[in-house]
């Protein structure tokens, strides 16, 4: 090449760089080549239900929900002690917006104008006030009328405020719900039946009308929308074909319920992690002969063997030493543990001692598989709902007492007991209107007594009914108080301001503590709506104030006994022999 | 726009108007070895007339109105001349090394060499003589405490991410490290540990800079302000250094060189343990039936996660590994994990030259196995070839290729990961040793035995947890330069960094944290081009001194990983995606980003007295929106040299003053513009897609760092003493950062504009010659930096006041309004807040507070003192590198003391057992409370209490305070309560775990000797020179506990201030052999 040749080149590409300025492709450069523009809404809509089956079915019922609703015992780990860890609670909260509500929202703002999306856009808020009235419920003061907007930060709503937008959207979704209107082609929760959906809309108004009704702050609104929705009461979940059971999937391991991956499948976790029996929830069961012990239950791997005294067989006065297996034992929230004002030896202590395989878990089946269910909200519950509308006045078609037993029915059909459900609604305590000493628990600080007031009865049930519904079940007895569950007497104190050493169930779960950095003058003022500290022990406005008279600490009447498991099949030797019972008679010298 | 480029236009036009000027007298400057000086100053005497050489050693001036003309002929480094050349039209001057550096040339932006005084902002060269010998596998480890304002961290790990922050951090959240240029290379550098957490950890790739051979180096210029990297633009926001391989220029024949190192390391401190209780639980070994072996009745002692158990008598369990043995002191299972580290560099150079040209080849292979044997195994290959050929006297061409390619098995996983064996010292129970933790699997089954809590088989971990990835990578760098008359030059460069690397790791299946094992596969590649254009006038007419540039390039990067993860393998022990038990997990990243870039810079000289420097550059960016792509930005700056104005004396030498302004503009990664949806898998069926967790912003701008500097740079003592003083101020606006925002707004990160960071602070370097050392006489240099940047939060955007940058549990590293870059934040014991008493419950535990400011971590200064000795053939230098100030959260402490194995958790323990195990006291009557209220008879202390404590209470307001009488006084409380619990609230106590991490370290100590050269006479050797090395020998001063080094950070980015699992200290000693032929 000769060399002016170079130079020339040299030059003109000189030249030429610095004239090239295209910039037109860079847009199509910043773009991302593996992403999508706009999907399905329906496939939207699927993974917003995916989410709420693995975080608030999984994550939050486990962790957190099903210890304080008092159904299952002690689960170690800060939550389980009644304390929490900033990263555990901020993804409690956060998830729900980032994974559930965002991609809800984002559907409604885009096709809120679009009548052939009138049904689909009210479905996505239904779902969306479900997940709020969880958030709520469990929070306090959250993010809802300016949430998923531009700001970086965003102010908090009142509980009354959320309620009031939230009871308004249910009521106007199930006016605008058009039976005949469009749905989402892949609908998990219905496939695609308007008409439950609106039993849905209309069931969960009642919920959270009666969740807020003992609050003097929102009596009134409760009041407007129990009135109004009892109006509904024939568009609510009727049979259990209308409940809302969100399922896993056993073929894909991201679909897994939380409930497997985490205590089945994930062998680090310690067998005294896997969420046990909780001894009050049994207690309470078998002080009415419930068979939905055993429906809810597994038996325990090497159940525990007492010592009882019995009437000896064919006699109906002397009595025999003998031991034999329990199928069932539980926990208590907190599980050895009592109080040193007590003055209990701790080697005289029961549970002292025992291996984890005497606890009875949950029904694996139901409640650990791999597409174990979550009950969002179920036609017995509904009826049970009713009985306490109408037992506060408000119209309904049937009387209370009807309501009730309709809800026991329904609860033991779900549970395929309906065989067994007349022999349960003569029980003493069971039966509408009768009352039931109870059995006193193991420390002898609490019992499972009821007495025949109408809304005890209905909210012992509820609680019954309800089994695995964790949040309902906190919620029923943070508002009625009436469920005889015991403090934790060893919580962690290190992340909370209580100064007792026990603890009462958590009145609500803190704030994300992330809040504080990232949204800090928000959250100074979500402090102040909350009306109290932001700790675990500040009532929310749903809840009712509760102290326990006498206080844990002051019972001097404690005592260790085995009353729960003493005559489990009976009161005499022939139960044992008529049950098949493996027995030792002891001699006692 | 248009005033922008006119702006750039301009300033090309002044280089037009002396393009005309005439020329009458010619020059060539060579050195005493026929080689061509370039950048000598060539002036006549008395007057400020002249210029300086060109690439080839030419000059041209106007013949001087003198009667008698003297040139002046100096460069650093050499002897000037003084050359009459009355009636003369050519000249031919050689000159000759002096001992006494006189005037500096500098390599600055874009390679263009320049007069160190004509800069009018601060420029460290660092001294990289000994980087071959007191060797790292990571170069940039030999910085440390060499360059002021540059603080580097190292990862603790050979294989590792060091952080390198010039003039502190200017972004909040992205790594604020510096560009790398080699040869005129821009290189690629991500940092190996993005996104790695202190309780999660991960794998470190390293710092693909680590991949340069320090046998290749040059010399390394460090740009500080903005003024110095405005040229780089964007990518310089941080700083550049500057890197130059050696050539093969000045080589008489082939020059062969040959360099071999050998280092070892060891551990320099391991942890203060207690070696009196063994694994269990509030001073027992088994609670209850469950912790008892069935067969043997023997406790289990692998049942424990932490160390509270019984005192070691030798009593029988079941051990780890399943085997019936002995409960006792095994004081070396911590040591006995370690071995000594090897590390050897071998490297054969090839060098030569002729008037055309000049090239070197060089080969560098690095074999390295760690503390740990089996991990962090790097095998490196370097070969690097540099050449330049002139085609004519006109046009010359330049090629840099460098080949990498870099092999390491098994990187050991950080911080918190279950899969970390050198983190395995804070849950190691004093009981447990490599003899009771091996075996660790059931051989038949492969599962891994198992035992409970945070406590995983460091054996395990080393045996069965495998990695290995290669990188491939070519740097490759061509010049062709054009030089159309004397003093202008075009020159095109077309640079390439072409990057791969192939990775895997098996977790195999069994371990007790992940029973089905795990297995990933990734493959990266990422290229990044740039063309450059450039047109350089450097002339000097008269009194006036130009060099000038007009430039345009294009930047191009293009990044592809494709990464295949099984989460359940089928068989144990195959690492391949076939060995596949359920879904492959495919992931997919692209992604592309392009800078256009037009610049311009001027720097005028007057009378060689007062400089005057601009610059300009406009960029376009592909990450921004349309609209907002294009950025222009300036700098102006000025230096005088005052010590013209005073007579010559032999206090001051030289000394000048000099300031600037400068702004960069800067872009962001690709992809932060456009939200779009995510595939998330399918559910009953159905696929289904999702937001992502991150929202992008479709209206970022650019941000903007803009720095002030002032600055002196004197020599006093005939330039024996070198004192540098700089001043500077640097605020960076609308950064564009990923936000953690609150969860309300649908996203937990948004990509916003705003914020702004402050960073200032002082600069000294003082450079002394103590003894000059004549005739191979005593000499003694010492050199002297230190820096004290300081960084704080001036703004942060609307309606936040902190952000977060690093956690640990609940502790925070974050930026806050108003304050020291680096706040940390957690949990302290609630004091009541007049008279401090720390606030207990009625069991005695602590209450705690959250959220409380803990420290900060940002250091107070920084520097480095260096002295070099040396004495006929021999050479010693030792080098001390100091940190002040600065905080550190030592998560292994706070961890440690849970476990129960730090020494300082015997506290109360003796106590303890005696009073709960051996006389079975409950809690009251450990306090003296008996039955129903009445006294307990024993009032001997039996365990813990916190001491100035005092029951905690609500007041009226809801506060926690003490607890008081009825006059106000606080009424102390001593309740005593079980050891082990104790040491839960000391470590939950976070601030109690918060350390100064000051250090003064003795970072390098370098003995060598040269042979004489009368032994080499007649080998064809030229020299040998042999050296023994040793780095971080010793702390002369630190303040973190025994084990823990103060330099340790959970990841290399801004999340400073935590530390957890990190490894133990260490230090290296070695030899150098060195032969030239």
């Amino acid at each position: 090449m000769k060399l002016i040749n170079i130079k020339y080149i040299i030059v003109v590409f000189f030249v030429t760089i610095l004239s090239v300025s295209c910039t037109d492709e860079f847009e199509q450069m910043n773009t991302d080549p593996n992403k999508f523009l706009s999907p399905k809404p329906s496939l939207v809509f699927n993974g917003a239900v995916r989410e709420t089956y693995l975080h608030l079915g999984g994550y939050l019922n486990n962790e957190a929900f099903l210890t304080y609703a008092g159904y299952i015992g002690q689960r170690g780990g800060s939550l389980g002690n009644f304390s929490y860890e900033d990263a555990r609670v901020n993804t409690m909260y956060q998830r729900c917006y980032t994974d559930v509500i965002v991609t809800l929202q984002t559907f409604i703002d885009d096709y809120k104008d679009d009548p052939k999306f009138s049904n689909r856009v009210e479905m996505a808020k239904i779902w969306n006030t479900y997940i709020y009235s969880v958030l709520v419920a469990t929070f306090g003061p959250i993010h809802y009328s300016d949430a998923i907007g531009t700001e970086l930060v965003v102010a908090y709503d009142s509980e009354k405020e959320v309620y009031t937008e939230l009871l308004e959207t249910l009521k106007q979704a199930s006016i605008n719900l058009n039976v005949a209107g469009d749905k989402f082609v892949v609908d998990p929760v219905y496939n695609g039946n308007i008409s439950q959906w609106i039993k849905f809309c209309n069931s969960l108004r009642l919920k959270l009308a009666l969740r807020i009704s003992g609050s003097s702050d929102m009596s009134e609104l409760a009041d407007s929308h129990l009135s109004d929705v009892m109006l509904k009461e024939q568009e609510m979940l009727e049979t259990n074909v209308d409940n809302v059971v969100l399922i896993g999937e056993a073929s894909n391991v991201l679909n897994w319920s939380y409930a497997y991956d985490k205590f089945i499948f994930n062998t680090g976790v310690t067998i005294s992690q896997i969420p046990m029996a909780n001894f009050h929830f049994l207690l309470n069961l078998r002080t009415f002969s419930d068979p939905r012990l055993e429906a809810y239950h597994d038996v325990a791997k090497d159940s525990l063997t007492i010592e009882d005294v019995l009437l000896k067989s064919g006699s109906a006065t002397e009595t025999i030493n003998v031991s034999y297996k329990i199928p069932y034992y539980g926990k208590t929230i907190s599980g050895t543990s009592t109080l040193g004002e007590w003055g209990l030896d701790s080697s005289d202590n029961p549970y002292q001692g025992l291996a984890d395989d005497v606890y009875s878990r949950p029904n694996f089946e139901k409640f650990f598989a791999e597409d174990a269910q979550f009950d969002v909200i179920t036609a017995a519950e509904t009826y049970f709902m009713k009985a306490e509308a109408k037992l506060l006045g408000y119209s309904g078609s049937e009387s209370v007492e009807s309501y009730y037993y309709k809800g026991i029915e329904t609860s033991f059909e779900h549970y395929g007991l309906s065989s067994d459900v007349a022999a349960y609604k003569e029980i003493d305590g069971v039966k509408w209107g009768t009352s039931n000493p109870g059995i006193r628990d193991i420390f002898n600080v609490i019992d499972s007594s009821i007495s025949a007031d109408p809304l005890d009865q209905i909210v012992r049930q509820r609680w019954f009914a309800m089994f695995y519904q964790g949040l309902d079940g906190w919620c029923l007895n943070r508002r009625t108080r009436l469920i005889p569950t015991q403090p934790h007497y060893n919580p962690d104190n290190t992340q909370t301001a209580r100064t007792t050493v026990y603890a009462e169930v958590p009145e609500r779960l803190v704030f994300p503590p992330s809040e504080k950095g990232t949204n800090t003058s928000n959250y100074e003022e979500a402090v102040a709506l909350l009306g109290g500290i932001d700790d675990l022990i500040t009532p929310l406005k749903i809840n009712t104030f509760y102290e326990r008279i006498p206080s844990p600490e002051t019972i001097l009447d404690a005592e260790y006994n085995y009353d729960f498991a003493s005559g489990w099949y009976g009161d005499s030797e022939d139960d044992l022999i008529a049950k098949g019972i493996n027995y030792d008679i002891i001699i006692l010298e | 726009m248009n005033i922008k480029k006119h702006i750039v236009l301009m300033l090309f036009f002044t280089q037009a108007l002396i393009y005309s000027q005439n020329k009458n007298i010619r020059g060539v400057v060579k050195n005493d070895k026929g080689e061509p000086v370039i950048g000598a100053t060539v002036v006549y005497k008395g007057s400020s007339i002249g210029t300086i050489t060109d690439f080839d050693g030419l000059f041209e001036l106007q013949v001087a109105k003198q009667e008698a003309p003297v040139l002046v002929i100096s460069y650093v480094g050499f002897v000037t001349q003084e050359i009459p050349v009355a009636g003369q039209k050519k000249v031919n001057v050689l000159l000759v090394p002096s001992d006494i550096v006189l005037e500096e040339v500098i390599v600055t932006a874009l390679g263009i060499k320049r007069e160190k005084k004509s800069l009018t902002y601060a420029s460290q060269t660092v001294d990289t003589d000994d980087f071959s010998e007191t060797r790292t596998s990571n170069f940039l480890n030999n910085l440390s405490g060499k360059v002021a304002g540059v603080q580097i961290t190292s990862s603790g790990s050979p294989v590792g991410s060091n952080r390198v922050v010039i003039r502190g951090a200017t972004s909040l959240t992205e790594d604020n490290q510096p560009l790398y240029v080699i040869d005129g290379i821009q290189m690629s550098t991500p940092q190996g540990d993005t996104g790695l957490t202190s309780n999660d950890g991960g794998i470190d790739y390293g710092n693909p800079i680590s991949q340069i051979n320090p046998d290749d180096i040059e010399s390394i210029e460090v740009l500080k302000g903005a003024g110095a990297t405005s040229l780089y633009g964007s990518q310089g926001a941080n700083g550049v250094i500057l890197i130059t391989t050696k050539t093969g220029r000045n080589t008489n024949g082939i020059g062969i060189s040959i360099n071999q190192n050998l280092m070892f390391t060891d551990i320099l401190e391991y942890p203060n343990y207690q070696y009196v209780y063994g694994a269990g639980q509030i001073g027992r070994l088994a609670l209850n039936a469950g912790h008892i072996d069935s067969e043997t009745g023997y406790p289990n002692s692998s049942r424990w996660d932490r160390a509270y158990g019984l005192p070691m008598l030798g009593q029988d369990v079941i051990n780890v590994n399943k085997e019936p043995g002995q409960y006792f002191v095994q004081p070396d299972n911590i040591k006995e994990i370690y071995s000594t580290g090897i590390t050897s560099s071998t490297n054969i150079s090839l060098q030569g030259s002729s008037e055309k040209g000049s090239y070197r080849l060089s080969y560098g292979f690095l074999d390295s196995e760690h503390t740990i044997s089996g991990m962090n195994e790097q095998k490196r290959n370097n070969i690097s070839f540099n050449g330049n050929y002139k085609l004519t006297n006109k046009v010359e061409s330049r090629v840099n290729v460098t080949f990498v390619n870099d092999l390491v098995k098994n990187r050991i996983p950080t911080n918190g990961n279950p899969r970390n064996p050198a983190s395995a010292y804070i849950f190691m129970k004093p009981n447990f040793s490599k003899d009771n933790l091996i075996p660790y699997k059931d051989e038949l089954s492969g599962v891994a035995y198992t035992y409970e809590g945070p406590f995983t088989n460091p054996y395990w971990n080393i045996y069965e947890n495998t990695n290995q990835d290669e990188t491939n990578r070519v740097l490759f760098g061509t010049d062709l330069i054009y030089r159309p008359a004397k003093g202008y030059m075009f020159k095109l460069k077309a640079t390439t960094d072409f990057r791969s690397r192939v990775s895997e790791v098996l977790n195999n299946k069994g371990a007790t944290y992940d029973l089905d094992g795990e297995y990933r596969t990734g493959d990266l590649t990422a290229v990044t081009n740039r063309y450059t254009g450039l047109f350089t006038v450097n002339k000097r007419v008269k009194k006036v001194s130009i060099v000038s540039t007009l430039g345009a390039s294009l930047f191009n990067t293009r990044f592809s990983n494709r990464t295949i993860r099984i989460d359940q393998l089928a068989e144990s022990g195959y690492a391949t995606v076939a060995n596949n038990a359920g879904y492959p997990v495919v992931g997919e990243v692209d992604s592309e980003k392009e800078i256009q870039s037009l610049f311009a810079s001027a720097s005028l000289g007057y009378k060689s007295t007062y400089y005057l420097e601009l610059t300009a550059r406009n960029d376009w960016s592909s990450t921004l929106p349309k609209a907002n792509n294009s950025y222009f930005y300036p700098s102006i700056g000025t230096t005088v040299v005052f010590s013209k104005f005073i007579p010559k004396n032999d206090i001051l030498t030289f000394g000048k003053l000099r300031g600037s302004y400068g702004e960069v503009g800067n872009d962001t990664a690709p992809n932060r513009t456009l939200n779009l949806y995510e595939y998330g898998g399918n559910y009953l069926g159905n696929a289904y897609f999702q937001l992502p967790n991150t929202k992008l912003n479709e209206n970022l701008v650019p941000e903007r760092s803009k720095t002030i500097e002032f600055g002196t740079e004197t020599f006093f003592f005939k330039r024996r003493i070198k004192f540098d003083l700089t001043w500077y101020q640097t605020r960076t606006e609308d950064q564009i950062m990923e936000l953690l925002t609150s969860p309300g707004t649908g996203y937990t990160r948004q990509f916003v504009n705003a914020g702004v960071l402050k960073n200032s602070g002082f600069e000294i370097v003082l450079n002394a010659t103590i003894f000059d050392g004549k005739d191979k006489g005593f000499h003694w240099d010492a050199n002297i930096n230190w820096s004290n940047n300081q960084t704080y939060v001036e703004s942060l955007p609307e309606g936040l006041e902190r952000v977060e940058l690093g956690r640990f549990f609940n502790a925070t590293v974050g930026a806050e309004v108003g304050e020291k870059f680096g706040q940390i934040r957690g949990r302290a014991y609630a004091k009541d807040p007049v008279t401090g008493h720390t606030l207990v419950s009625n069991n005695g535990r602590a209450l705690f507070e959250n959220d409380v400011y803990l420290g900060n971590a940002q250091a107070d200064w920084i520097g480095g003192l260096r002295n070099s000795f040396g004495y006929k053939d021999i050479t010693f230098s030792f080098l001390l590198d100091v940190k002040m100030g600065g905080d550190l959260l030592s998560g292994t402490s706070v961890k440690a003391t849970n476990a129960g194995v730090y020494e300082k958790t015997l506290y109360a323990r003796e106590d303890s057992f005696f009073g709960e195990v051996v006389l079975g006291e409950n809690g009251n009557e450990r306090r003296g409370n008996g039955l129903y209220g009445n006294d307990y008879a024993d009032t001997v202390i039996k365990g813990a209490y916190h001491v100035n404590s005092a029951l905690g209470v609500r007041d009226a307001e809801g506060n926690l305070v003490a607890e008081r009488d009825a006059e106000g006084n606080v009424i102390e409380n001593r309740r005593y309560m079980n050891s082990q619990v104790y040491h839960y609230d000391d470590a939950n106590n976070q601030i109690g775990h918060v350390y100064d991490a000051s250090y003064v370290r003795l970072r390098e100590v370098n003995l060598g000797y040269t042979l004489p050269q009368n032994i080499l006479s007649g080998t064809g050797i030229q020299s040998v020179k042999i050296a023994a090395v040793a780095r971080n020998l010793w702390f002369l001063y630190k303040n973190t506990p025994e084990g823990i080094d103060p330099e340790a950070q959970t990841n290399s980015g801004n999340g400073r201030g935590i530390e957890y699992g990190s490894p133990l200290p260490t230090f290296n000693y070695g030899l150098n052999v060195n032969v030239k032929f």
